[in-house]
């Protein structure tokens, strides 16, 4: 019966096998999107109702295909499958009149196919065979607009950086395989979990650079700030799926990085680095498109921050609540144009007693919540980025009855934080993933991290309100730059591997 | 790492005045070919080709074609379809041989032509910059040559200087003046060396402060000649033409404004000094020599080219392609007035004179017979400077006025829980936006927006609402005042006498979801919003006693029973709303009830004629009320697209015959006109705004590469003014393809506006001698004029010059 589960990713690549056969896909690759929804929502159900099941391996040597219908599995099934099915239906009228737009539905189509593959995956073969071909459908899709050269640079950037991760990977599988003589995933996991050596941590750790290097993170994210080369909707593919894979790895395979301090401490250095880095940017940008990718590039930080601190209910609930949120912003970017302003800024006296309450606003509050820093890291770092996020609109002006107001709001996004997280905590339940030590590099990771949260609060309330010395003129022109990091890729790429010339109108060009 | 920068020590062109006021000329000349744009939220038609005006139409295609490589017609393949397809014919090809007259074209050759070749590409007969030539040395590959990236980071730094609210951190740079503010910026931007480009900080530290110094000091050392110094600037401006054109319209509102304003003259260095850094750090024989070279070849410009001549056959195709309309439409006018009714009229509806009112007057009058219907710019002359609840105000009038009347909107609800409801919303909103609440916040909410994709793909709760009625309070404007703007509204469009009981006073807006270019649907006479203020002060103003009391002084009486409502035409749903009801006295009750009835059944019947060109079965033509709130909808409705002709007459002669949806038409009755002071004002406003709006279809549908906003599907609205395509580049301007074409073929055909006024000749003229700008654009055939005489024929064509040939 699990293999049911398989029609989910097989009615999407029915619908692309046909529309690469020019067979018009307008209605089959929305019924394959119900389909698809239906199937995963209903396997949902029965996992939560009846627990884990999966499939045995069709295949030979322990690799092959299989299906693992657990909680982890079927929560991104669903959520891979109603975003599909939201951007399958979105790209019907928005690319109307298009001649692309059969290739168009049809690469959807067989990158949301592969992207549920690689979720329901049982067996090692079928992930890894999934996760190289969703990134390689999905550079397709990025050069859809393939006469733009700068379509076509993004995606360059992005495959390099992508078959980092997909070595990585596959180093990775293999060594599991090796030491485990089999491709089945639950069986990996439950030996992972006694299991000790040096091959353990060395796939711990690649598995950790495989997710770094497919979410888009330090230093490696140039190519999502460029994705919107392409039509919208891929954009909201890939923010709301694709870059969460690396997150879905991470998760898939927590009782093999779980173990090993070296694979946390990764992701927590560079998940943090680059929650801190998206943010900083993402204040100075003035597209809607570029600044949602910075967003992201943080956002998936903050995801991989939470692996790396062993919350990996939270960092489940961020996966899907990220990926809403993030398909929705920019579905719906057209809207930015009668978006309202941003909030004013604050003069330089009220600043300086703003931080002092900001950080006893945080403190008490982590203090009333237990959070020990020191053994756990994880949890300090986290309540701290809550707080210091809430109590930051309380000392925004707003006006007579603002704070109250403000306060309010506050109450209800943290009822609301706790009962999502709630619900993730008892869906991770049946999922068994071990707990993360403590360690050293993470506290100490975790209080710098606090830090420069704060400081970032503090830079925010402060910076509308001109800092015209050239000592901020010069952190402004770094930070405005993205620290030219993608510039220097640019050069790079465009160095190591030109693109042929632009084939996009030019004026005077007869369309 | 600090910068100590040496201040420029040598002074540019040593004592030559000439000179210096050459160049002042030159930049003055090159910034004026750059027609402005507005910011998206009041995004009106502007003509691409404004700067070009006082040039005969096919010499500005010449120039822009020598300069920039742009087109100002269609492709040679268009026209040969349209001959095979029959839409013109030998007819009008003898017809638009005659008009050119003397090209040394004959018939023969023109067919042949149209029906064999394509025309060449353009030759490099170009002025040289420094851009071109690398380009040109890198295989045309524009990010090799970095001048792609030139333009990426002009426009970058352009965005956050011109940012209205996107970045929560802005530059610290924008108190400056905008070149000071870039100068002073390039210190501590390194991001030009991180792509390999040295020496910009150094290029522009030794380059004077000033930015018209700069721009001489660059001209010189590149070796300009003088005689070409328009053109080169021009042709910089254009590599960052849309960024230049928002600039250009703080200017043009600066001057309209009464003030001195040369922000462009700033723009245009940076443009200048940053090719001068890529010019300056290109040391090799290659550049060096094909620089020199493109010079040389600049300075001996060849005259006929095999692209001259290829424009010339192109011009006369163009010219026939448009004959072949203005005869159709010549017939159809031809057909004489419909009879008139003697009796009372139920209602008399005023609408905009925008292309897409008269679909719905014909559907009105068809389900309505006793309805009459006019046309007047939709800002029913009042120039109306509009914010509802302390947003900023704006201008609610024609780009081409200045707002005189100070207006306040004041919602009803504001106090109260709604007002805590609004405070809370933007409390919700920095929680959502800010660097690290962020975080929290998609925990908290993220899961939330599974219920809003939802919502948003069914299209729920975007149903199209009644506008706002807020209640509307002008500041200090005396009775004199209002007398004067109700006596010129009604002047103005003709309705002086046969009041009906109702009036109705018809503004429009668009409801669409999730488009940039929104405002582009709105009215344009209402500065790109929707009309409902303008046409409830209006009525308001016409309703007051004491004002109709002043114009029955003046001689425009008005019965008691007459009742002016405010009425707006949603054109995306073709829904009319009544607004201000209430306001109505009971005795119109019944009259307000069959409007209402009426206007649903009109809307029926529009919507079911719109439907087929919106691929919509005419069978279930209120599914195109749907795409108004459809996300995913990049064409809610066709706006202007097809407009072609501009018609100032009584409604008798085009009552009754199918315009398509094309045709401006402006109520005029030359014998309520005497003095001509309303012949005046209609071809000096409304006509030139017509002009403007065929022009910005025409410009963005013959090259969108340069005059249009490109593919919507790539737009990324940049610091809430305006939209790029993709990830960078400069900003766009125009329209884009989506609304011009539907992916078969384009709905919009290019051609310039034909403009039929039922006056005579020599009033017409008398007019045109007062206005030496709407002589201008006519005498260079920017528009084409036709006058009509009382039974609807088509009597005369304007020849240029004040003469006029007459039609047989």
């Amino acid at each position: 019966m699990t293999w049911i589960a398989s029609l989910a990713p097989l009615a999407y690549l029915a619908v692309a096998a046909s529309a690469a056969l020019e067979i018009p896909v307008r209605r089959t690759s929305l019924a394959a999107g119900w389909l698809s929804l239906g199937v995963s929502a209903a396997v949902l159900a029965a996992v939560l109702a009846g627990g884990a099941v999966s499939t045995p391996t069709l295949g030979a040597s322990g690799l092959g295909f299989a299906i693992r219908a657990d909680a982890l599995s079927a929560t991104l099934a669903t959520l891979i499958a109603f975003i599909g099915l939201i951007v399958v239906a979105y790209s019907h009228n928005y690319l109307s009149g298009d001649a692309g737009q059969r290739r168009f539905v049809g690469q959807l189509c067989l990158a949301l196919g592969l992207l549920l593959g690689l979720v329901l995956a049982g067996n090692l073969l079928q992930l890894v065979l999934c996760w190289i071909g969703a990134s390689l459908c999905v550079n397709r899709l990025l050069l859809f607009r393939a006469d733009r050269q700068a379509a076509v640079l993004a995606a360059r950037k992005r495959f390099l950086v992508s078959r980092l991760a997909d070595i990585a990977l596959v180093i990775a599988a293999i060594l599991l395989w090796r030491a485990t003589a089999t491709g089945d995933i639950g069986a990996i996991l439950s030996t992972a979990k006694a299991a000790s050596g040096p091959e353990w941590g060395a796939a711990a750790v690649l598995i950790a650079g495989a997710a770094i290097f497919s979410s888009a993170q330090l230093p490696f994210h140039g190519w999502i700030l460029e994705v919107m080369e392409t039509p919208t909707p891929v954009s909201a593919l890939l923010h709301a799926g694709v870059v969460n894979a690396g997150g879905f790895l991470v998760l898939r395979l927590g009782e093999v990085v779980a173990p090993h301090a070296g694979a946390a401490d990764l992701l927590i250095l560079v998940g943090g680095a680059s929650a801190v880095f998206g943010a900083l940017v993402m204040l100075t940008q003035t597209s809607v498109k570029v600044a949602l990718a910075y967003s992201t590039i943080a956002q998936m930080g903050f995801m991989l921050l939470e692996c790396g601190f062993g919350a990996y209910s939270l960092a489940l609930l961020h996966i899907v609540a990220h990926a809403f949120y993030k398909a929705h912003a920019f579905l719906s970017a057209g809207g930015a144009a009668a978006a309202a302003g941003p909030a004013e800024g604050m003069r330089a006296p009220a600043r300086a007693v703003a931080v002092w309450i900001l950080l006893a606003c945080v403190g008490l509050g982590v203090v009333a919540l237990g959070a020990r820093t020191a053994d756990q890291p994880g949890a300090f770092v986290l309540w701290s980025v809550l707080l210091l996020g809430l109590s930051r609109t309380w000392l925004q002006p707003h006006g007579r009855w603002g704070s109250v107001l403000a306060l309010a709001v506050s109450a209800v996004a943290l009822g609301a934080y706790v009962a999502a997280h709630a619900a993730f905590a008892r869906l991770a339940v049946t999922l068994g993933w071990p707990p993360v030590a403590p360690n050293p590099v993470a506290v100490a990771v975790g209080i710098c991290l606090v830090a420069l949260m704060t400081g970032l609060v503090w830079l925010q309330l402060a910076a509308p309100v001109g800092m015209a010395s050239p000592a901020w003129a010069r952190t402004y022109a770094l930070v405005a730059n993205g620290f030219h990091l993608n510039t220097v890729a640019n050069r790079w790429v465009l160095r190591l591997w030109p693109a042929p010339p632009s084939t996009a109108p030019q004026p005077g060009a007869a369309i | 790492m600090s910068l100590a920068l040496p201040e420029p020590s040598f002074e540019v062109f040593p004592g030559a005045r000439d000179a210096e006021t050459a160049l002042t000329g030159a930049i003055q000349a090159a910034c004026e070919r750059i027609a402005p744009l507005w910011p998206l939220s009041r995004f009106v038609a502007v003509n691409p080709f404004l700067g070009f005006a006082s040039t005969p139409f096919e010499v500005a295609a010449q120039e822009l074609r020598r300069l920039t490589g742009a087109r100002m017609l269609m492709p040679r393949a268009f026209y040969r379809q349209a001959l095979a397809e029959g839409r013109f014919g030998s007819a009008d090809l003898a017809a638009a041989l005659q008009a050119v007259r003397g090209a040394g074209l004959t018939r023969e050759r023109l067919l042949h032509a149209a029906a064999t070749s394509d025309e060449q590409p353009v030759s490099a007969d170009r002025v040289a910059t420094v851009a071109d030539v690398l380009d040109s040395l890198s295989d045309g590959d524009r990010q090799v040559s970095r001048t792609a990236f030139m333009v990426d980071e002009i426009s970058r730094w352009c965005s956050a200087y011109f940012d209205e609210g996107q970045a929560a951190w802005p530059p610290p740079w924008r108190g400056l003046e905008l070149y000071a503010a870039w100068r002073w910026s390039v210190r501590f931007d390194h991001n030009a060396r991180a792509m390999g480009v040295q020496g910009l900080a150094e290029t522009v530290g030794r380059l004077p402060a000033e930015p018209r110094a700069a721009i001489a000091q660059v001209l010189c050392e590149l070796d300009i000649p003088q005689d070409q110094w328009v053109d080169y600037l021009f042709r910089a401006l254009f590599d960052v033409r849309g960024w230049a054109a928002f600039v250009r319209r703080l200017d043009w509102e600066a001057e309209l404004a009464g003030a001195a304003s040369a922000r462009l003259t700033d723009l245009l260095a940076i443009r200048l000094v940053w090719g001068f850094a890529l010019f300056r750090q290109r040391r090799d024989e290659a550049f060096i020599s094909a620089w020199r070279a493109a010079l040389a070849r600049s300075r001996t410009r060849s005259g006929a080219t095999q692209a001259g001549d290829d424009l010339a056959v192109d011009l006369v195709l163009h010219r026939a392609y448009e004959h072949a309309y203005q005869q159709r439409l010549i017939t159809a006018l031809a057909e004489g007035p419909e009879p008139q009714r003697l009796q009372r009229p139920a209602v008399q509806a005023v609408f905009c004179i925008d292309v897409r009112s008269e679909v719905y007057r014909r559907a009105l009058e068809s389900a309505w017979p006793q309805a009459r219907t006019l046309g007047f710019a939709g800002f029913f002359g009042m120039p109306l400077d509009y914010g509802l609840d302390g947003e900023a105000p704006h201008a609610r009038c024609p780009v081409l006025l200045r707002p005189s009347l100070e207006v306040r909107g004041h919602s009803r609800e504001r106090a109260g829980p709604a007002g805590a409801w609004t405070m809370a919303a933007s409390i919700w909103a920095q929680l959502k936006q800010s660097a690290v609440s962020g975080f929290g916040f998609v925990e908290a909410f993220g899961l939330s927006y599974g219920a809003k994709l939802a919502a948003s793909a069914a299209g729920l709760g975007t149903k199209s609402p009644p506008p706002p009625t807020p209640r509307l309070q002008a500041e200090g404007v005396t009775l004199a005042q209002r007398l004067d703007l109700a006596e010129g509204a009604l002047r103005g469009m003709s309705l002086v006498g046969d009041f009906a009981r109702l009036v109705l006073l018809v503004g429009h807006q668009a409801t669409t979801t999730n488009n940039p270019h929104a405002a582009g649907l709105d009215c344009g006479a209402c500065g790109g919003h929707s009309g409902a203020p303008n046409a409830r002060f209006a009525a308001s103003l016409l309703n007051e006693p004491h004002v109709r009391e002043g114009l029955a002084a003046r001689g425009i009486h008005i019965p008691p029973d007459t009742w002016f409502l405010a009425a707006v035409h949603d054109t995306t749903t073709d829904t009319v709303w009544l607004l201000d009801e209430a306001a109505a006295a009971s005795s119109h009750a019944p009259d307000l009830a069959e409007a209402r009835a009426k206007l649903a059944a009109a809307s029926s019947l529009a919507r079911a004629e719109r439907a087929p060109r919106l691929g919509v079965p005419a069978a279930a033509a209120d599914q195109v009320s749907a795409r108004s709130g459809d996300w995913s909808q990049v064409r809610p409705e066709w706006g202007l697209a097809g407009a072609a002709a501009f018609i100032a007459a009584p409604r008798a002669l085009t009552a009754g015959r199918d315009l398509e949806g094309r045709a401006f038409l402006h109520s005029y009755d030359r014998a309520a006109d005497p003095d001509l002071k309303v012949l005046e004002l209609i071809l000096t406003a409304p006509m030139v705004v017509a002009s403007w709006i065929s022009l910005q279809y025409h410009g963005s549908t013959v090259d969108n590469a340069a005059f249009g906003a490109g593919d919507k599907t790539l737009h990324n609205v940049c610091g809430r003014v305006g939209v790029l395509e993709g990830n960078g580049g400069d900003l766009r301007v125009g329209l884009p393809i989506q609304s011009l074409h539907d992916g078969r073929r384009f709905i919009h055909e290019p051609m310039r506006l034909s403009v039929f006024v039922a006056a005579a000749p020599e009033a017409i003229s008398d007019v045109l001698a007062r206005q030496p700008g709407v002589r201008a654009l006519l005498d260079n055939r920017w528009l084409f004029l036709f006058a009509l005489d009382d039974q609807g024929r088509t009597s005369h064509r304007y020849a240029g010059a004040l003469q006029w040939e007459a039609v047989s």
